[in-house]
């Protein structure tokens, strides 16, 4: 015996007879001994009854526009195949023309004017090198011979103290005969002979002035393990 | 007899498929002089609009042209004709129900179809029609289409099945709904002949 539930799953084709021959046997019996599933049964049955089967026809004008409206329609999407032989041209069109950019772009870049650029970036760029070649000696210089421990930093030349040791006065032998090298001396001064002072120990951190630096006792401070060469043999103050 | 008719109609179907794939053209104004009142009457019996229903049967046999290079069996050319019928008439109602607000039953009436071209009950009976109208609109996708196959195009669950693409199990499921839909809405109308009873 079948419930409800599954008896309602089979109403709808029961009112319109299709339902198998058992599956008929089995509603009607459950339809007569539930009588809310008949109730439902009844209800069901007048209401398709209710709704009428006609349905509108078609008149030839009607069926005539159909026709002619589905046949435009098919012509108009088959007529891509004009434009897919207009796409082929484009196309090709398109490669000649990325050909001869391709080819104008490799004679700028490999052509005479190419070579001509690029000498003059060649001639620019050892201005560029110098101006940041000094910096390096500088840093190499004051680590070596300024006295200072390497450890300490490194002036920037806003600071007026960094430029005390590049003074004349205060350059180290070696660095001074580079110098002497590149400036010519300076014919009514006379060079030293003795021994060269000893440069003044500068403090990197000190606030006083550079005359002043000058005028002060230098403080003792190790001396940088250098090449003896270069080092002066004594550590004399410059007592001026 | 039914089955009969059938066979035949699947066997000319074939023959004019196989014509348009040679090139013939006739061949498809052969199938459209068969096919169109049935399309059609479907389109109608969802959309419940005459022009609607003519641009849904244009539409569907433009969509018959492009597909038959690629149809496999012409066995299932009316199966194929019903579904891509009713998948564009649910898609029109459901664009048309989602404009974007909402009518109230009295306006959803008015704009129910024409009532110029009805069958003579629906002149005579309007706001029991309407209603109806209204009822059957408002089934959902799958219940509608198992009920307008089964009411308006007399098809057989087996074919219902085949259209819809579910099991014959599912197309009683479906009908059982969409009747127990339409006697909720349509209650009013019947019952006081079920109290007489």
């Amino acid at each position: 015996m079948w419930g409800c539930n599954k008896i309602a799953d089979l109403l709808g084709a029961y009112v319109y007879g299709d339902l198998s021959p058992e599956e008929m046997r089995c509603v009607r019996t459950h339809v007569d001994a539930c009588g809310a599933c008949a109730k439902d049964l009844e209800t069901r049955t007048r209401v398709v009854g209710l709704i009428p089967k006609e349905l509108p026809t078609l008149s030839d004008a009607e069926r005539q526009r159909v026709m002619w409206s589905v046949k435009g329609a098919v012509k108009v999407k088959e007529q891509p195949k004009v434009l897919r032989l207009n796409t082929r041209v484009l196309v090709q069109g398109f490669a000649v023309a990325a050909v001869v950019v391709a080819a104008f772009l490799a004679g700028a870049t490999f052509g005479p004017k190419a070579e001509q650029a690029r000498v003059v970036i060649r001639e620019v760029t050892p201005r560029v090198r110098r101006a940041a070649a000094p910096k390096k000696t500088r840093r190499h210089h004051i680590a070596q011979h300024s006295g200072p421990s390497i450890n300490e930093p490194i002036i920037t030349p806003n600071n007026r103290i960094a430029m005390a040791p590049f003074r004349r006065d205060r350059v180290p032998e070696t660095y001074r005969r580079k110098s002497e090298r590149r400036i010519p001396p300076d014919p009514n001064q006379v060079t030293p002979t003795a021994q060269p002072n000893e440069p003044a120990v500068q403090n990197p951190n000190a606030t006083t002035s550079p005359d002043e630096q000058d005028t002060a006792p230098v403080e003792s401070a190790p001396a940088p393990a250098q090449d003896p060469v270069s080092t002066p043999p004594n550590n004399e103050p410059t007592g001026e | 007899m039914p089955g009969e008719d059938r066979a035949l109609q699947t066997a000319e179907d074939e023959l004019l498929v196989a014509r348009f794939r040679t090139g013939d053209g006739e061949a498809f104004d052969r199938l459209m002089a068969v096919h169109t009142d049935q399309v059609f009457r479907l389109a109608w019996s969802v959309l419940h609009d005459r022009e609607e229903a003519l641009d849904a049967t244009q539409e569907v046999f433009i969509r018959l042209h492009a597909a038959l290079p690629k149809f496999g069996d012409a066995n299932n050319l009316s199966a194929w004709l019903y579904r891509v019928c009713l998948n564009h008439c649910i898609d029109v109602k459901r664009r048309s129900r989602n404009a974007g607000f909402e009518l109230s039953e009295e306006e959803w009436e008015r704009l129910q179809g024409n009532f110029r071209d009805d069958p003579g009950w629906f002149a005579q009976n309007r706001e029991l029609g309407a209603a109806i109208r209204s009822a059957v609109d408002r089934l959902p996708p799958r219940q509608k289409a198992a009920f307008v196959l089964r009411h308006y195009q007399f098809m057989p669950l087996k074919e219902i099945a085949d259209t819809m693409g579910c099991t014959v199990g599912a197309v009683k499921a479906h009908l059982s709904r969409a009747t127990a839909h339409l006697r909720n809405r349509l209650a009013d109308y019947v019952a006081p002949v079920v109290e007489e009873v």
